[in-house]
């Protein structure tokens, strides 16, 4: 059938109708038309608000339009799945997220891993922190640790989405303490917090930017990164798991593999300004979304972080899909 | 607080804010109105023109979309039997029924009418108890939850018309669509067949639009000049048009007013509730409105307090889905999450924190809900006519015309060209199986329930493992046990009624709706009811087994849900092998009447348009496509084709074409298939 229609396709533009010359993907004059980035999630997601933020200047720089080319479905598998069908041009890109792109291609099928895809740069740094109810039970990780460990299976521990990097931490953390947990996953951070709020989970893994939402409702006991976040709040590594730092969303912009290499090249390059523009960083402030900036051998070393600490937490990862 | 709200009456009543109003509130009523297009689709198209704006203009300007769009489903559910939302899917039972009877400006007032009282009550409740009910979302869990999911699938079968065990069949499959894919907790894949796209799961949107719209239009483009078209309405002066919609306001207000006031007050308690959404408050008010009438037999048939309840249950939830936002920064739908991601794009922090220090905007934005209410009922009162104009629109321009539309209203929420397969194939099936009594409502409500249901369930058995078992976790949980026992009360009820009522009267044969009713009658369909149940029982026993391999908490569903398709499914072929003698009559196939040499042609050039987009790109396929089916089904239609009349089915595809790129691609940004061309 395809070829009928393909002889129709045909047939038609011989009756005249206007046909651009079909634009060559070459280094020399990228980019000669708008560029697509797919976002495998939806329009308002987190990740949408992160590009708006920098889509104005991208544009600049690019000297070209930018179209934000939304395909949603399945945790983004669907999306991502798309963008490795699409040519590897360098005009259509992907702008997705790690941990969950490692996670993903390890646990599930997926046409996407870390080998076929190729970093331009990556943006926001919001390290997970495990948080529980300021007026609640616990006030230190060890308080926690050692009802979980009297209670096997009670203590239940919110993350958002599965295979994402609060389930990164979420394993990686049960692994190391060999402590039998109990995980809820959300669709939603907001629906978790109200969880959370509402005594329906003793805890959760997120982040820091629902401290500020809810000033005294919540209790952070140690952030995953390498320093403290807050001058009173106890980094992991401190308190003694120094594998359980930097897990953190880092969403990157990647060409497919097979991209010319001028072309990722030229990227590369043209978004470079990009990593310390101030009125980036200060809009990334004010909007709360946790600022970072990483060229693409920073994205490199994230993405080998991700992993080990995956392989690391392979088996709690296992178990706790079941 | 009156100082406060009163400065938010002023600040709304600024010209800008009132100017905006009207704009968004009309630009809400089309987007609602185009099917697919529902209020969180439009929240997101109208997101971006509303970041230059100052906070309280932006917000503003939301609210009266989502106002809009709320009243605008209820347009095309009621003229062209598709609901252009999940809320406006009970509209349909009574909406187009009634404007199949000539009674379309009717349909559409009262709509309207019951839209602006939900909005009114839900201002209200915004107004008085935000802050209580803000805390009380808190209290509500996965059980409370999945108490109120369970509670919206138990009226699926009772309000649905037609054959009870076919509403349950048909509710189950629609369940059971939403265990294709990832499950609803875990997000382990199931039963994708290895075939990626699957993994995203069946979204119903595409397949809302498909099993509504499609058979109709078909029936529309391929039918003689028969009954399936809804009479137009006349045109009417301006004060004869006053003239009813005050009657009808009048009575309403009188004879419905407890109906309106319990209908828009269960659209904010159960918007109130994180995910449960606008299906089940309408669902809760129509049925709500049946038990309560005094004619519960005219439901389905065009029933004015059919429309009434659940569209002044859809747009009740629109306070109703902002309490929890403003009050604790938890959005509960889709609509409410893009409020609240308009809050943080204004730099301001929601949480509970908010009504405190952002009060000014909090009390403004309620005020807008009323405001915007009170907008919408003017604005549905003055286009009316021209919405029912489209009943006036000949089937052959028509059909590709709405093609069209609902082609980029099931491609717009996940961006996939798959959907628009989806759209196709599922309206496609669903034209054939309406007739063996495929229940498209309950279908459809099914759909959207069972995501929500799996996922409520599942964190309530994974909640209560922990806790040590069921009994401990329902045990401190008063809401859901209150949830749980009316529920347990009012089905005892019912079916103490029921057999009470057994014997006493003749039961009335319940008549389907227009829509569902099969062009035959109900006779001689024994050998198709008993191929149908062999069919989905084969299916269902199929997938059955294939559930050994994968993990229990992702089997589970599917497993429960597989029974009651198979029990039921047993039921309806027992049914018809041992008591099918009742259906007298000659055996008549419910597919006589189909035009197939017709049909077979319009979907030649269906299949061809879907396989175009890709190559030429979406408009000019469109233009193609609607060119190519014009002129085919004037043909059928016997009219006559002269060159000029050829000629004006060339300049209509043009103009169309050019219209929908405007509106879709300049207007709204949506970026469809480009291929070669646009």
């Amino acid at each position: 059938m395809s070829r009928l229609t393909k002889l129709m396709a045909s047939a038609l533009l011989m009756l005249g109708l206007a046909l651009p010359a079909a634009p060559s993907a070459r280094a020399g004059t990228y980019p000669d038309r708008p560029v697509t980035v797919v976002l495998p999630f939806g329009a308002g997601s987190g990740a949408d608000r992160i590009i708006r933020v920098m889509l104005p200047k991208m544009e600049e720089l690019l000297g070209q339009k930018i179209i934000l080319d939304y395909k949603t479905g399945g945790g983004a598998v669907v999306g991502s799945n798309y963008f490795m069908t699409t040519k590897p041009d360098g005009y259509t890109l992907l702008f997705y997220n790690q941990p969950h792109i490692t996670m993903q291609s390890t646990f599930q099928k997926t046409a996407y891993n870390n080998d076929n895809l190729v970093p331009i740069f990556g943006a926001t740094w919001r390290p997970d922190t495990l948080n529980v109810l300021a007026d609640g039970p616990f006030k230190t990780l060890e308080d926690l640790i050692s009802y979980a460990r009297e209670n096997p299976g009670k203590l239940t521990v919110g993350t958002t989405g599965s295979l994402s990097s609060n389930h990164l931490s979420f394993a990686l953390f049960s692994k190391l303490t060999g402590l039998q947990m109990t995980r809820v996953p959300f669709n939603s951070a907001g629906k978790m917090n109200a969880a959370l709020l509402g005594g329906q989970i003793d805890a959760t893994f997120n982040n820091l930017q629902w401290l500020t939402m809810y000033p005294g409702k919540l209790r952070v006991l140690a952030t995953a990164s390498k320093e403290r976040l807050q001058p009173d709040i106890p980094t992991f590594t401190e308190l003694g798991y120094p594998q359980m730092v930097d897990i953190s969303a880092v969403n990157i912009l990647y060409a497919r593999k097979g991209t010319p290499e001028e072309i990722v090249e030229r990227l590369r390059a043209v978004f470079a300004p990009l990593l310390t523009d101030e009125n980036i960083k200060a809009e990334f402030i004010k909007l709360d979304i946790g600022y970072g900036m990483f060229d693409h051998e920073q994205v490199k070393a994230i993405t080998d972080l991700a992993i080990k600490q995956t392989a690391e937490a392979g088996d709690a990862i296992k178990a706790s899909m079941q | 607080m009156l100082d406060m709200a009163l400065q938010g009456l002023l600040g709304v009543l600024q010209p800008i804010n009132i100017l905006t109003l009207i704009l968004t509130v009309s630009l809400g009523i089309i987007i609602g109105a185009l099917p697919g297009f529902g209020a969180a689709t439009g929240l997101i198209l109208v997101l971006p023109l509303t970041y230059n704006l100052d906070p309280g203009t932006a917000f503003v300007a939301l609210c009266g979309v989502y106002v809009g769009a709320e009243y605008g489903g209820s347009i095309s559910s009621i003229l062209l039997n598709t609901p252009g939302t999940g809320g406006a899917v009970v509209t349909c039972f009574d909406g187009f029924p009634m404007a199949h009877q000539g009674k379309a400006r009717e349909a559409l007032f009262i709509s309207n009418i019951a839209s602006f009282s939900g909005g009114i009550v839900s201002g209200l409740v915004m107004l008085f108890c935000m802050p209580i009910l803000g805390g009380a979302v808190l209290h509500f869990g996965a059980g409370e939850i999945f108490a109120l999911a369970a509670i919206g699938l138990l009226l699926v079968g009772s309000i649905s018309a037609g054959d009870p065990l076919k509403g349950i069949a048909s509710a189950a499959l629609g369940v059971f669509m939403t265990c294709i894919g990832a499950d609803a907790f875990m997000g382990n894949p199931r039963f994708d067949f290895d075939i990626p796209i699957l993994i995203g799961g069946i979204p119903f949107i595409p397949v809302m639009l498909g099993v509504f719209s499609v058979p109709h239009l078909l029936r529309l483009a391929l039918g003689r000049q028969d009954s399936t078209q809804a009479v137009a309405m006349q045109n009417m002066s301006m004060r004869e048009n006053a003239r009813i919609f005050l009657n009808i306001f009048h009575d309403m207000f009188s004879r419905m007013k407890l109906l309106l006031l319990r209908s828009g007050l269960f659209g904010v308690l159960i918007g109130i509730v994180p995910g449960v959404g606008g299906s089940v408050a309408t669902m809760v008010a129509y049925s709500s409105a049946k038990r309560g009438s005094k004619h519960p037999e005219e439901f389905g048939k065009g029933a004015p307090e059919g429309i009434a309840a659940p569209e002044a249950g859809n747009n009740g939830l629109v306070g109703g889905s902002l309490i929890p936002v403003l009050a604790l920064g938890i959005p509960g739908s889709p609509s409410a999450a893009i409020f609240m991601g308009a809050i943080f794009l204004h730099g301001m922090t929601p949480g509970p924190n908010f009504l405190v220090s952002q009060g000014n905007l909090v009390y403004l934005l309620i005020m807008a809900v009323f405001l915007a209410a009170v907008v919408q009922l003017l604005l549905g009162f003055l286009t009316i006519g021209s919405f029912a104009n489209i009943l006036k629109v000949p089937p052959y321009l028509l059909f590709p015309s709405l093609l069209v539309v609902c082609c980029i209203g099931a491609y717009v929420v996940r961006g996939l060209e798959f959907d628009m397969w989806l759209f196709s194939g599922f309206g496609l099936a669903a034209f054939f199986l309406l007739r063996l009594g495929f229940n498209p409502g309950a279908f459809i409500l099914g759909m959207i329930l069972g995501g929500i249901t799996e996922g409520s369930l599942l964190e309530t058995l994974t909640l209560a493992r922990a806790q040590g078992g069921l009994l401990t976790y329902f045990m401190g949980r008063t809401i859901a046990l209150v949830i749980i026992g009316l529920v347990v009360i009012y089905f005892a009820y019912r079916l103490f009624m029921a057999w009470r009522a057994h014997g006493k009267s003749v039961k009335t044969p319940s008549a389907p709706c227009a829509e569902q009713r099969a062009p035959g009658p109900w006779a001689g369909l024994r050998g198709y009811d008993a191929a149908y149940s062999i069919l989905v029982l084969g299916a269902s026993v199929l997938l059955y087994g294939m559930l050994g391999d994968l993990a229990p908490s992702t089997a589970l569903f599917p497993r429960i849900v597989l029974s009651v398709l198979i029990i039921s499914m047993g039921a309806l072929l027992g049914k018809t092998i041992f008591f099918g003698r009742q259906y007298a009559g000659k055996l008549d196939s419910p597919f006589r009447g189909i035009r197939w040499a017709a049909l077979f042609g319009v979907l030649i050039i269906w299949f061809l348009y879907l396989r175009l987009i890709d190559i030429i790109g979406f408009y000019v396929s469109s233009f193609l496509m609607v060119l190519a089916l014009t002129i085919m089904l004037r043909t059928i239609a016997g009219e006559v084709s002269s060159g000029r009349s050829l000629s004006a089915c060339l300049a209509y595809s043009v103009l169309y074409s050019i219209a929908t790129y405007l509106v879709f691609h300049l207007f709204f940004g949506i970026v469809t298939p480009a291929g070669l061309l646009v």
